[in-house]
C-alpha cells in the first residue's frame, strides 16, 4: 500500500486537488451554468447560426 | 468461447464502442430530433462528446468549461478543471484511446483500405504544439475575454472548430429537426468543410485531429507522465529492440519515452515486446512487485 | 479475474446503452395544446403588468422572440429586433416585436429571481430594446414552451393568439427579419 503511494505520489496529489478543485465548484453553483448551456440547444455550439 | 476469444482481441474496440453507445444512449433524442435534458447533463462525460448531440446524456468537458468561462460571474472553472484534473490523474490519454467518441470515429476512419497511409507525418514535430495553442486560444482565452453587452461570451472552439460537434450534433439534429434548418448559413458550411477536411485526414493519417487539434487531448496529454495508468519499462531487461516504436501507430519511441504527451495509450506497444520490459502500471506483473513490499 | 472484470464491464456498459432507450421523453405537449398555449396565456410582464391574449388584439401579426441573457446569438440580435419593431410602427404594418425572457437554469421555469432580473435590465438598457418583455408562466411553460430546447426561438401569433406556422430558430439581422415577417403575413392571409 505504501508502495502504491511512493509510486504514485504525483498522480495522487493531483487527483485528489482535482476532487477539491470540482467541490469547489459546486459550491460555488458552476453546474447550474453547465447545466444551462448542455441542456439547452445554443445555436452557436452546433454550427448553426 | 469463439466470440470471447475475438472480443478479447479487440477489447479496446469493443469498450470504444459500448462506452459511445451508453454516453449516447438517449434514444429518443434521434426519434424526435431534440436532445436530452434531465439531470445526467449536470455531468461530464470524460471524452469530447457534443452535448447538442441527439443521444448525449452528459455534458461535454470542454463545451463545459467555454460555458462556464462565458459567463458573467466566473472567471475559472473549478468544476471542469477539477474534472479535467481528476480524470486527467487517473487516466491522463487512455480517455483519447479508449473512452472517446470521435477518437472512436477517426479509429474506425483509418481502417478504411485501399488508401496510402501516412506514418511519419511531415512536421510532426511542430504540428504537435498546435493543440496547445487551440486549448489556449480557443477554449480560454477568447470566450474570456471577447464578451457581449451583457458580459456573456461565446464557445469559440464549439463554434468554429469542433468537428465532433457537427458530426454528431449538428448534422444530426440538421436531419432530424426541420425547424433547424432556415437557420442554415456560412457558418455551417464552415463547420462541415472543417468536419471533411479531418474525415479526410484520418483515413489516411492515424488519428490527426488527436495529434494535432484537440483541446481535450492536449489538457489530458499533460497528466500522461504522472497518471495513475501510466507504461514503465524494466530498462534491466529492455534490449532496444524497437519492436514497440514498430508496433506504434504514431511511431512513438516507446522505449524511451513510455509515458510521452502524444501517447492515446491503444497498446499497441504493451503487446509487441518480446521480453515483457514495457508493462502498464495495471498489468498483472506489477501487481504482483508491488505485493512484494 | 481479469476476463471476468473485463466481461463485467462489456455486460454493464450494453445494459447502459439498453437503459437509454428506456429514459422517458420530455412531455412534449401536444399538438392542439401547443396551438393555442399563447390563446391562454396568463402571465405577466417584466413591468409585473398582467399580461393575457389581448395584447395581441392591436396586430394582425405578432412575434414572440425568447431569449436569455446567457445565450450570445439571443443577446446579439435584440438591437436588430427593437429597429425591426421601429420601422414596422413607422410602416403601420401592425406587426409587432413582443420579447419573452427565459432566463432558467436548463428547466424553463416561471418568473425571474432578483439576480436574473438585474441581468436582464442591464442587457435591455445596453441594447437600447423598448418593446415589451414577457415572463414565463406555469401555463406557458407546460404548453408552448415545454418542447423547447433552441435559444433563440421565436413564435408568430395572430390576433387571437394562435400560432401561425412553424416557430423560427435562430438569431437574424433585420432584412431577415422583414423578409420573415412578409412571409407569415402571406400565410396569415391564406389561412
Amino acid at each position: 500500500m505504501n508502495k502504491f503511494i511512493k509510486r504514485n505520489y504525483a498522480g495522487l496529489m493531483v487527483f485528489s486537488l482535482g476532487i477539491a478543485f470540482i467541490a469547489v465548484g459546486v459550491y460555488r453553483v458552476e453546474i447550474g451554468t453547465v447545466f444551462m448551456k448542455a441542456a439547452a440547444i445554443c445555436l452557436e455550439c452546433i454550427g448553426i447560426g | 468461447m469463439e466470440l470471447i476469444h475475438k472480443l478479447r482481441k479487440n477489447i479496446r474496440l469493443v469498450v470504444q464502442i459500448c462506452f459511445t453507445a451508453l454516453t449516447n444512449g438517449y434514444i429518443n433524442g434521434y426519434l424526435q430530433g431534440t436532445i436530452y435534458r434531465g439531470t445526467g447533463k449536470k455531468f461530464c462525460v470524460p471524452g469530447l462528446n457534443c452535448y447538442s448531440c441527439p443521444g448525449a446524456v452528459g455534458a461535454c468537458p470542454i463545451g463545459s468549461l467555454q460555458a462556464v468561462l462565458n459567463s458573467s460571474q466566473y472567471k475559472f472553472s473549478f468544476y471542469i478543471i477539477g474534472f479535467l484534473m481528476a480524470v486527467g490523474a487517473f487516466f491522463g490519454r487512455f480517455v483519447c484511446g479508449w473512452l472517446c467518441p470521435f477518437g472512436l470515429v477517426q479509429d474506425l476512419l483509418h481502417k478504411i483500405p485501399g488508401v496510402r497511409k501516412i506514418r511519419k507525418v511531415p512536421g510532426d514535430r511542430y504540428l504537435k504544439y498546435l493543440k496547445y495553442v487551440v486549448l489556449i486560444v480557443f477554449v480560454i482565452v477568447l470566450p474570456l475575454t471577447i464578451v457581449n453587452v451583457a458580459g456573456g461570451g461565446t464557445p469559440w472552439f464549439c463554434k468554429l472548430i469542433c468537428p465532433a460537434g457537427t458530426l454528431l450534433g449538428g448534422i444530426p439534429l440538421t436531419i432530424l429537426n426541420p425547424t433547424l434548418r432556415s437557420g442554415l448559413g456560412f457558418l455551417f458550411s464552415w463547420k462541415v468543410l472543417v468536419l471533411i477536411i479531418i474525415v479526410v485526414l484520418s483515413i489516411k493519417i492515424y488519428r490527426p485531429f488527436c495529434r494535432y487539434l484537440c483541446p481535450l487531448g492536449a489538457a489530458y496529454s499533460l497528466f500522461n507522465p504522472i497518471a495513475l495508468y501510466r507504461f514503465e519499462i524494466d530498462k534491466d531487461t529492455c534490449t532496444g529492440c524497437r519492436a514497440c516504436q514498430k508496433a506504434c501507430p504514431m511511431d512513438l519511441p516507446v522505449h524511451e519515452t513510455p509515458n510521452s504527451m502524444e501517447c492515446i495509450r491503444c497498446g499497441k506497444c504493451l503487446k509487441s515486446c518480446k521480453n515483457h520490459s514495457l508493462k502498464s502500471t495495471f498489468s498483472r506483473q506489477n501487481a504482483e512487485k508491488g505485493k512484494e513490499d | 479475474m481479469k476476463k471476468a472484470g473485463v466481461i463485467g464491464i462489456i455486460s454493464a456498459m450494453i445494459l447502459g446503452a439498453l437503459g437509454g432507450c428506456g429514459k422517458k421523453a420530455q412531455p412534449v405537449g401536444d399538438a392542439s395544446e401547443a396551438k393555442s398555449g399563447f390563446a391562454t396565456m396568463e402571465t405577466v410582464d417584466l413591468e409585473q403588468n398582467e399580461v393575457n391574449k389581448d395584447i395581441f388584439k392591436e396586430n394582425d401579426l405578432t412575434m414572440i422572440n425568447t431569449w436569455a441573457t446567457w445565450c450570445s446569438p439571443c443577446v446579439g440580435e435584440l438591437p436588430e429586433l427593437e429597429e425591426v419593431n421601429k420601422e414596422l410602427l413607422a410602416e403601420g404594418k401592425k406587426v409587432a416585436v413582443k420579447g419573452m425572457v427565459i432566463e432558467s437554469e436548463g428547466i424553463i421555469k416561471p418568473g425571474l429571481s432578483d439576480k436574473e432580473r438585474g441581468k436582464v435590465e442591464k442587457v435591455l438598457k445596453e441594447t437600447g430594446v423598448t418593446y415589451q418583455q414577457l415572463l414565463v408562466s406555469e401555463d406557458l411553460a407546460n404548453t408552448v414552451l415545454s418542447s423547447q430546447s433552441v435559444f433563440p426561438t421565436t413564435y408568430f401569433v395572430d390576433k387571437e393568439g394562435n400560432l401561425v406556422g412553424e416557430p423560427v430558430t435562430g438569431s437574424r439581422d433585420k432584412d431577415d427579419w422583414k423578409k420573415i415577417i412578409d412571409e407569415k403575413l402571406g400565410e396569415l392571409k391564406s389561412e
